[in-house]
């Protein structure tokens, strides 16, 4: 399949003109890769107008609390993007291509000290797309996915101010390999949620038990009976 | 001074499982990989070619293992059903794994002398993305809750051995790259002009898995431009050295700025730039077992957050530049 990607110095490039408000030509930059069709992307094109449109009525001030946004948007851009094969999101360049191409408003917003410091070392990790816990667009496909994959989609944006449970101790670590546990996680939060400090202890006793235990033959129930003992303990 | 906190596996009677797996290899496109080695395979190898897991050398050494797996699992109270083999299939980039094969001991054909992974779109996942790179884990784990009992595995799932095998490919090394220290670079980072490297790390990036992201490294624009155009000289050589090592200090430095790295365990940084400079100063050795690869981990982070020099000079000895310094001092390329 034929899919676009944008290299990593026309990333910095690009991104440079663009925190520079310098008219720019995304799509001077874009490369097609592979054989074949064409990757179908009208569904990621719609997803990007309304993504557009909400970012700049956010502007005018009514915005919703930006992690419960791009949990809503996750499970969104998952789904625009699930029928495209592995290889196509498993391309660094793909994504910045979405970021640069569909999102850049929207990972302005969502990364605002970073992108009103206009410095690429800054902003890099948001746009390169070469970390799953930072570059905007591909966490989101990520936290989509997930979120689908435990039966529950709305544990993408559930939990309230879940940047850090979704960063720091689902997709960063062994959780993030298996959507049944993360889902239990999610939900254990959202029925009794846990300090920032709290939560802190309470994944590194669930890390230390992913490290001596394969968590991914565990069903729903053993999942929320381990959650529970290890709250308790 | 740390205390260090162990991963304690006390269970009896499980290395049996262990060395089963321990003796496993895996071959793709005529290559072959050991128990937890890395290999690097051409992406097209990668997207096309099956996975062969080869768990005995004949249907007699099968026999023999499958015997032994279910003695260990008598020897601790269990019996075959108790007991499963399973082979994961991950990609790290994506989060994504797949339970490839699972069938307990007590099953026909639970163990198979040689087990082929396919990544065709019913296939295995991880094996559609090259970029990404496929960890292939064999392991021995409880099939059921046991009863508490002492030196006993008892929860679900745990493991009683388990390897792992990591297959990259040409698309996915993505190691730190250079970039150019020009005199607006120079500028912006506050640098003298005289200044020829810089290297920028991110500590909270170092519990990520991308090197790239963690390490900035800025080399003076006309020597970069010189290693580039002749990377394979003797002085070009030790200089590439000299700045991996460089930027591995850089590294220690950082690490010793996070906030909680007295109480960082192995099992918190699995699959980090922090995990693989560990790794690096663990010197393993060829044929060792998972648990003394393991032990020699954990000692390598102990001495990160003890002894951050000797660390340092323990990577040191894996990329000393000693024989291109020396015929440079001499001047053998003159």
């Amino acid at each position: 399949m034929k899919y676009p990607v944008i290299s990593l110095a026309d990333t910095e490039r690009l991104s440079e003109e663009l925190l520079g408000e310098v008219s720019t030509d995304v799509m001077a930059g874009v490369k097609w890769v592979g054989s074949g069709s064409f990757a179908e992307l009208e569904e990621l094109e719609g997803l990007a107008d309304d993504i557009r449109s909400d970012v700049s009525r956010f502007a005018e001030g009514d915005s919703p609390p930006k992690d419960e946004y791009e949990g809503r948007r996750s499970v969104d851009l998952y789904r625009a993007l699930e029928h495209l094969p592995l290889e196509v999101v498993d391309d660094p360049g793909f994504w910045r291509f979405v970021i640069l191409r569909h999102l850049w408003e929207f990972v302005g917003w969502r990364q605002p000290e970073a992108f009103a410091s206009h410095r690429w070392d800054a902003i890099r990790r948001y746009v390169d797309g070469r970390t799953h816990t930072e570059c905007v667009a591909l966490r989101m496909f990520i936290r989509g996915r997930i979120a689908v994959e435990s039966g529950n989609p709305d544990l993408a944006f559930a939990v309230p101010e879940a940047t850090d449970l979704w960063r720091s101790h689902i997709i960063r670590v062994r959780t993030g390999y298996s959507p049944t546990l993360a889902g239990g996680v999610l939900r254990a939060q959202l029925d009794h949620r846990l300090t920032t400090d709290h939560l802190r202890q309470y994944a590194k006793k669930l890390n230390r038990v992913a490290s001596n235990v394969v968590l991914h033959v565990y069903d729903e129930n053993a999942v929320d009976e381990l959650l529970e003992e290890l709250r308790d303990r | 001074m740390s205390s260090e906190k162990r991963l304690v596996r006390p269970y009896e009677g499980v290395d049996a499982f262990q060395q089963i797996l321990s003796a496993a290899h895996v071959m793709v496109g005529g290559r072959r990989a050991e128990a937890e080695q890395r290999v690097t395979i051409p992406s097209n190898s990668f997207l096309h070619d099956p996975v062969v897991i080869v768990l005995a050398d004949d249907d007699e050494d099968l026999e023999k293992k499958r015997r032994t797996a279910l003695d260990a699992a008598q020897s601790i109270g269990l019996e075959g059903s108790d007991v499963e083999f399973l082979v994961l299939a991950s990609t790290p980039y994506l989060r994504l794994l797949d339970i490839a094969h699972r069938a307990r001991l007590d099953q026909p054909g639970a163990l198979a002398r040689t087990i082929t992974l396919q990544g065709s779109d019913d296939g295995v996942r991880a094996l559609r993305t090259p970029a990404g790179g496929c960890d292939i884990e064999l392991v021995f784990c409880l099939a059921s809750e046991q009863p508490r009992r002492p030196l006993r595995p008892h929860r679900l799932g745990t493991w009683l051995g388990r390897t792992r095998f990591r297959l990259r490919t040409d698309l996915g090394e993505l190691g730190f790259t250079p970039r150019p220290l020009t005199r607006a670079k120079r500028t912006e980072l506050g640098l003298p002009e005289e200044t020829i490297r810089y290297v920028e790390v991110e500590p909270s990036a170092l519990l990520q898995e991308d090197v790239g992201s963690a390490v900035e490294l800025y080399v003076d624009d006309e020597l970069l431009s010189h290693l580039s155009l002749s990377p394979g000289t003797t002085g070009a050589r030790s200089v590439q050295r000299q700045l991996f090592l460089d930027v591995v200090a850089a590294i220690v430095r950082a690490a010793q700025r996070l906030d909680d790295l007295d109480d960082i365990q192995l099992a918190d940084i699995e699959d980090t730039v922090l995990h693989r400079i560990v790794d690096l100063a663990a010197l393993h050795s060829p044929g060792e077992t998972t648990s003394e690869a393991k032990e020699r981990r954990e000692k390598a982070l102990a001495l990160l957050k003890n002894d951050p020099e000797m660390f340092v000079a323990r990577i040191e000895s894996t990329a000393s530049p000693r024989k291109d310094l020396i015929a440079v001092v001499k001047g053998v390329d003159e």
